[in-house]
């Protein structure tokens, strides 16, 4: 059983293949401009270290972010398509959740925040805590003003997010609220986690997520001739 | 050879399996999202990318099962890398990457007014690009209006485009002033039945040379603007104070209609007297109005040049078209960019 996790939602997107549970190869890179145009030539490569064919692949495991929306269509996307022909199994879980895969499975913390700048002067921001077959999401992905994230993660809670300059930024703008205890931390959703925790989640009979980007925004707002809702 | 053909310009999305030589058309999938936009008045682009997530890889699998053919039989994979809406775009160029990677095929971007151009060669009866050529093509759609001149496939020169919007444009932009739903261009149609088009004169948008300066190489002559429509529209709904009568509305968008589609027959008839053309063509979505057809028509007649119109199906944004004008180029013109291809939000036609 070969397991191809694909994450994407960062500048720093991360590929990693699983036979059976073990990670066999791995791939990290950067990207220059949004829009995941490196993917491919770096799907090749793995493949190529690895010495399998794309259609060995029996399982894609995408993540869905909260995150860069073209990178994550365009991840999401090519593993439904590279799927089809062999209908090989696409899953999706969210890209926070890989985060916290790692740090309170491999970190040791029993509680995080996974914090990103949403824009239009928001965060994102969902929280985790050690459960019994693995990370649990005790608060589900939402939005919220920075000045209330002291608030809602809760004294000590590392708060830990791929763009926490901007969101550092974002929270000083703002010039509310007390700083207390808030400790931001630089993390990047790597594909080996993301791989590690949607296995154990199968594993333990975990259901998967919707499989489509988590967007934290509504495609534009509704006009004002169209009731909301 | 069996050529998968993907595109997501824009708001529909669609996937095609066509055989060549022909090119016949072995399935033709599209997913419109028309009923998603309309009640804002327009595309959203940041719905349509959406859309295109969620139903691309169905389409697929669809045009697979319906065109039966398996997996194996695919020779090419052409896809639609622009112009269009970048992140609309960048759905279909993904999954046509990750189809050309798993399968092992080439892949080849075609220019979606490429595309355009080449659906007057599909379905019965559809004359050979040999016979056609060279051939005016008049090309109108809700994002492009522009006249080419083609000498051959793969041998096109731009000799008019609009400075503003696109007649599809002008009649969506028309229709929501005049409180008619989106797309503007079935609706004002029906409206303008039994309307009477001589009673409210709209201009039919003349070109300055000085506004030239960026289009090299073209005629005002040639080129189109529909700004001044517009607001002759604005200024005719101002000055009639209160939501027009039904009768009142019929005749605003009979007049109105014809305006947008004299401004265009005006660019034919100056392109036909500069060259000789062996026939002209009108292809995009706007082709598709009964209106501008007839007028198209008695041009061709009084012109003696045989008009090529595309059919119905072929005229709004579909896959078959990418997928055929891969199918009709020659070898020459053929260039596997594999996982190299990116996406062109702004690709003029015959830049390479």
């Amino acid at each position: 059983m070969l397991t191809l996790a694909i994450e994407a939602s960062t500048m720093q997107p991360s590929l990693a293949l699983f036979r059976k549970d073990a990670r066999v190869a791995e791939r990290e890179w950067e990207e220059a401009g949004r829009g995941g145009r490196l993917l491919f030539a770096e799907l090749a490569a793995l493949t190529k270290s690895a010495g399998i064919d794309l259609g060995e692949i029996d399982r894609y495991v995408c993540g869905r972010g909260p995150g860069i929306f073209s990178s994550l269509r365009m991840a999401l996307t090519a593993a439904q398509a590279a799927a089809l022909p062999g209908q090989a199994e696409v899953l999706a879980f969210s890209s926070g959740a890989a985060l916290a895969w790692e740090w309170l499975m491999h970190r040791n913390a029993e509680r995080v925040a996974i914090v990103g700048d949403a824009r239009r002067g928001m965060c994102w921001l969902g929280i985790f805590e050690q459960g019994q077959h693995g990370p649990e999401c005790v608060q589900d992905w939402r939005l919220a003003p920075p000045s209330e994230l002291s608030g809602l993660a809760g004294d000590g809670t590392p708060l830990l997010s791929p763009d926490a300059d901007r969101v550092v930024a974002l929270w000083q703008s703002t010039q509310e609220g007390d700083a207390g205890s808030l400790r931001f931390v630089p993390a990047i959703p790597r594909a080996r986690y993301l791989g590690e925790y949607a296995l154990r989640r199968l594993s333990t009979g975990g259901p998967p997520e919707a499989l489509e980007p988590l967007y934290m925004h509504p495609p534009v707002d509704p006009p004002k001739n169209v009731a909301s809702g | 050879m069996v050529v998968l053909g993907i595109e997501t310009s824009c708001d529909e999305t669609s996937v095609a399996v066509v055989v060549s030589p022909g090119p016949e058309v072995l399935s033709n999938e599209v997913y419109s999202q028309i009923a998603a936009h309309q009640p804002f008045g327009g595309v959203v682009p940041e719905l349509a990318a959406r859309r295109h997530v969620d139903v691309l890889p169905g389409l697929i699998g669809k045009a697979i099962h319906d065109a039966d053919v398996g997996w194996e039989d695919l020779d090419a994979l052409a896809v639609t890398a622009g112009p269009g809406l970048a992140s609309s775009l960048l759905v279909g160029v993904s999954a046509a990457k990750a189809l050309a990677l798993r399968l092992k095929v080439p892949l080849y971007p075609v220019n979606h007014l490429e595309g355009h151009v080449c659906s007057v060669f599909l379905g019965a009866n559809a004359p050979r690009a040999e016979e056609a050529c060279p051939m005016l093509v008049l090309l109108v759609t809700g994002g492009h209006t522009c006249l080419i001149a083609v000498d051959c496939i793969g041998g096109y020169r731009m000799l008019g485009q609009t400075l503003d919007d696109a007649a599809g444009e002008a009649l969506d932009k028309g229709a929501s002033m005049l409180g008619l739903p989106y797309p503007g261009g079935p609706s004002i149609e029906k409206a303008a039945q039994g309307g009477d088009p001589s009673l409210f004169a709209f201009p039919r948008g003349r070109v300055q040379g000085s506004s030239l300066r960026h289009l090299a190489g073209m005629e005002p002559e040639l080129c189109f603007s529909y700004s001044g429509v517009k607001t002759s529209l604005l200024y005719r709904l101002r000055d009639l104070g209160a939501t027009p009568a039904p009768g009142q509305l019929a005749d605003l968008a009979a007049g109105y209609q014809e305006a947008v589609f004299d401004a265009l027959l005006l660019r034919v008839e100056a392109a036909m007297d500069r060259a000789a053309y062996a026939s002209f063509a009108c292809v995009g979505g706007v082709a598709r109005n009964q209106c501008l057809r007839g007028k198209l028509l008695a041009l061709s007649e009084s012109r003696d040049v045989p008009l090529l119109l595309a059919q119905p199906e072929y005229c709004t944004d579909n896959a078959a078209m990418i997928a055929a004008t891969h199918a009709l180029r020659s070898p020459t013109l053929r260039q596997d960019t594999g996982f190299a291809c990116d996406v062109r939000p702004v690709w003029p036609l015959g830049a390479g």
